[in-house]
């Protein structure tokens, strides 16, 4: 399984779907990494991603701050109420980038 | 109540998930309440995959239980793997922002109670998640 992507006006955008949890973690993991290290600016769509658990906020963490390390840009773009109901409950949604609209 | 018990593997745990949503969803309560409670229970049975069993043990099982009665809630689990110590389970502080330690943290947001029993003749850990629905 792979998650789609699109090159769109200059930047990457990732679509991760369904449930992103310890099963998921590894294929979202490399993906966005490897979307990090070739592009230097990477959108994350997580409209689709239905749950979203801890292990699975780690990545989008780690993802983040790799992205720092090489001076990439990196954005969330339109989390799912879901997604965002988690990242507001450990106060992330003021450490990522996101975009909504 | 209704029980269940799954392989202690990380493909089982959307299966856990359904199982106690679907339990929820027939109690009719509310959906965002549901959210919540499936992302603490979903946390806590990645502990035990992840930390209990080390990842992976086909061989190994979770047992699940969940109750209501007069709105309280409670969701049981049980497994054999390695014996956890409750005092060595702690949430990380949200200020210092690295990746790990939120599921700890998600489980006591959520929760009302979170209870280790001691260890029993067929199960080496059982934890019970408890909250209050009214």
């Amino acid at each position: 399984m792979v998650y789609a992507q699109e090159i769109k006006e200059g930047k990457v955008i990732l679509y991760l779907d369904g449930e992103i949890d310890l099963d998921k973690t590894d294929l979202a993991r490399n993906s966005i990494l490897k979307c990090i290290e070739k592009n230097n600016k990477v959108f994350v769509d997580l409209a689709k991603v239905s749950y979203i658990d801890s292990s699975g906020i780690s990545v989008l963490i780690e993802a983040h701050q790799k992205a720092q390390k090489l001076e990439k840009e990196f954005y969330l773009q339109y989390p799912s109420k879901a997604v965002m109901s988690v990242l507001e409950m450990a106060k992330l949604d003021v450490f990522f980038n996101i975009s909504k609209s | 109540m209704n029980s269940k018990s799954f392989k202690a593997n990380p493909g089982a745990l959307k299966e856990i998930r359904n199982f106690l949503s679907a339990f929820l969803i027939e109690k009719n309560i509310e959906k965002s309440l549901i959210d919540k409670i499936i992302l603490a229970a979903g946390e806590a049975a990645m502990n035990i995959v992840q930390h209990s069993y080390n990842g992976k043990n086909d061989n190994e099982i979770i047992r699940t239980e969940i109750y209501l009665n007069n709105q309280e809630l409670e969701i049981h689990f049980f497994d054999n793997g390695k014996p956890v110590v409750p005092k060595n389970i702690k949430p990380r502080n949200l200020e210092e922002i690295k990746p790990g330690g939120l599921g700890t943290f998600f489980i006591g947001e959520i929760m009302d109670e979170v209870e280790w029993k001691s260890k029993s003749e067929d199960w080496t850990n059982h934890l019970i998640l408890k909250k209050k629905l009214k």
